[in-house]
Order: structure tokens, then C-alpha cells, then sequence
């Protein structure tokens, strides 16, 4: 009678166990594809303002054809550990200026309209230079993107939590 | 073969003086854009516009090709909002309802006289003649490596309440202060 009691005890223990390690990793699961979104959104948008920046501070020297301020002003990116390489094509298309780290140094023939866009590991961005008139011309920025990064580090938390409330529930309904 | 020689040397004159005039073409119409950009880096007294709606106008003395590129440069464009005009001026015109004056190495001899006409008008001076920042100019074209690149005179367009932009300062090739 005694052994019967501690038994359904036990289950009852179980799925109260369980049904919080289900909802304490759906909560988590949740929090990490919010936390990868917001992530995305964010960091898309730091690049693009930082293109922005970029782009308005060169602008006189597009305007008069000068690419030594062009260049100083992506040097200063060096600064921005998350920038591999960043370039500024004239309105014509033309390399203008450029930026590289280390091994990050090709960039495209051609700059392309506005635009985000994520490639492997890396984000992509054009943002284009214009006064109230017309486009100058075109900043094009390489950054890291570390999303799949991000989502290996959720799981190993989320394998830690998981081992730990297995081994809890392991030790509850381990006959004594 | 003396016909020959002649012939090759002609040639040679013809292609130079192509040359030549092809690197001046690229200039003029290089001075012309610039000179139309410069508005964006200055800023002008409001009383240096008689209405909200009045036009911003450049006037060339002595460079008719640079008044032509500009004329085909600026048609269908604003400037701080407002149309664009091109003035040819004579020598001896007076610089009412001007913005900026370009005055052409043609008229470089007689600039003493010029700038004497514009002094105490809101008028950003533009030139492309040695020495011109000492005689009273404000922004001097000068070539370099087959660029044309320019120095300002910050005091000289100071004088006349004119503000330049620290931006167009930055691509300056020389920035004289006092």
C-alpha cells in the first residue's frame, strides 16, 4: 500500500517535472528566436546607419572628386571590429575609396541600389549618397553576421538546462 | 618624303592640339560643376536673396566656355531650393543679384578692378589665377596631377558674411585663414 502511494507520488512528480521543463523550454525557444530576430532587425539597421554615415560624410569629397577624405573617413572603421570591409563607388560606379581587414579585401565590380541582404556569414549592404539633387554615389559595407553563432550558443544553454532538469528528474524517481 | 616629314609633323601638331583641347574641355566642365556644388557648402546672408523664391545666380566674367557648361549644367535644377541662373558679365558690371562670381583667367589682369566692384557684397569670389587668394579671391582653382582641385580663402569670404562648410574645407587643397 505504502509502495503503491510512493509510486503514483513519484508520477505525479514526473509530470509535474516535466510539464515545467516542456514549458520552461518553450519559453526559452521562444526568447531565443525573439532575441535572433531582434538581432537581425538591429544589427541590419546599425550597418545601414553606419552607411548612412559613412555616405553623408564623403559627400564633399565625391562632390569635388577628392578620395582622400572618402578614405579617411572608412579608415575610421577600423573601430568597428563587426565591419570586415567597406567600399565608396563614385556615381559612376567607380571604386571611389575603400576599406578591407585582412583577407576581407574584394570587392564587387558594380555597386547595386539599397538594399540588406545576408550572404553566409556575412551581411551585405548597399546604401547609396545623395544630396537633395542627385545620387553621389554609393557605399557598399561587408559585416559579420554571427545569427547561426548566436543560436549554437541558445543550445548549448538550452542542452545545459535540459541535462540538469533530466538529471533532477532522474534523482526524484530513482527508487530510494 | 620632305612632303612626308611635313605630313607626320602636321600630324603631330594636330593630335597635340586635339590633346590640349580635350584636357580643356574636361576642365571646363570639371570648373563648371564645381562652381555649381560650391553653393551647397556655403551659406549665404539672407539678405543676399531679395525673395524666398529668388534664384541663385552665378555669374561668369571672361570664361564663356565655362558660362556654356554651366548653362547646360544647370537647366532644370535648384540649389538651396531655388532656380539656378547664369549671368555673362562685362567688364565693369556691377555684382547686384549675384551669388558667386567666376572671374576667367582672361580677365585675371584686370581682377584689382573686379573684386573693388564686388567688395562689401555677400558674392563668394571663385577664380583660376596664380595669386588670386592675395588679391581678394575666396576660392582659387589651381591644377594638380590633371586634377583640378581648389584653396580657400576662409577670412576673405568671412569679411563678406559668407560661411563655409567645414565639408568643403576638408577637400580643399589649401585653406588660408588669415
Amino acid at each position: 500500500m505504502a509502495n503503491a502511494r510512493r509510486s503514483i507520488g513519484r508520477r505525479i512528480l514526473v509530470v509535474k517535472v516535466v510539464t515545467t521543463l516542456v514549458t520552461v523550454l518553450l519559453a526559452i525557444t521562444a526568447m531565443v528566436m525573439y532575441d535572433l530576430r531582434l538581432y537581425h532587425q538591429s544589427w541590419i539597421t546599425d550597418v545601414q546607419t553606419q552607411a548612412e554615415l559613412i555616405g553623408q560624410a564623403s559627400a564633399s569629397s565625391l562632390s569635388f572628386d577628392d578620395p582622400h577624405v572618402a578614405q579617411e573617413n572608412l579608415g575610421l572603421l577600423r573601430y568597428r571590429p563587426g565591419i570586415l570591409a567597406a567600399a565608396i563607388y563614385d556615381a559612376r560606379g567607380r571604386l571611389f575609396a575603400t576599406f578591407a581587414r585582412e583577407g576581407a579585401g574584394q570587392f564587387p565590380k558594380l555597386p547595386e541600389g539599397d538594399g540588406a541582404r545576408v550572404e553566409g556569414r556575412t551581411l551585405v549592404v548597399f546604401k547609396r549618397i545623395t544630396n537633395e539633387r542627385e545620387i553621389l554615389g554609393t557605399v557598399y559595407m561587408r559585416a559579420e553576421y554571427a545569427l547561426y553563432e548566436r543560436l549554437l550558443g541558445y543550445l548549448g544553454y538550452w542542452y545545459v538546462v535540459a541535462a540538469l532538469a533530466v538529471a533532477v528528474v532522474a534523482t526524484q524517481v530513482s527508487p530510494s | 618624303m620632305v612632303a612626308l616629314i611635313r605630313f607626320l609633323l602636321l600630324a603631330l601638331v594636330s593630335v597635340h592640339a586635339a590633346t590640349a583641347q580635350d584636357r580643356r574641355a574636361a576642365e571646363v566642365q570639371i570648373k563648371a560643376a564645381f562652381l555649381y556644388k560650391f553653393g551647397d557648402f556655403v551659406q549665404w546672408p539672407p539678405a543676399a536673396f531679395a525673395r524666398p523664391d529668388s534664384p541663385f545666380v552665378i555669374g561668369v566674367l571672361g570664361a564663356e566656355d565655362v558660362a556654356a557648361a554651366l548653362d547646360g549644367l544647370v537647366a532644370d535644377r535648384t540649389l538651396q531650393g531655388r532656380p539656378i541662373a547664369v549671368r555673362r558679365l562685362r567688364r565693369g558690371d556691377g555684382p547686384a543679384g549675384l551669388h558667386v562670381l567666376f572671374i576667367g583667367q582672361a580677365e585675371s589682369a584686370r581682377m584689382a578692378e573686379t573684386l573693388a566692384l564686388a567688395r562689401g557684397h555677400p558674392l563668394l569670389i571663385v577664380t583660376e589665377s596664380e595669386n588670386a587668394l592675395a588679391a581678394g579671391s575666396m576660392i582659387n582653382f589651381v591644377p594638380e596631377e590633371n586634377r583640378v582641385r581648389f584653396d580657400v580663402a576662409l577670412a576673405a569670404a568671412e569679411r563678406e558674411q559668407l560661411k563655409i562648410s567645414a565639408r568643403l574645407l576638408s577637400v580643399a587643397r589649401r585653406v588660408i585663414t588669415l
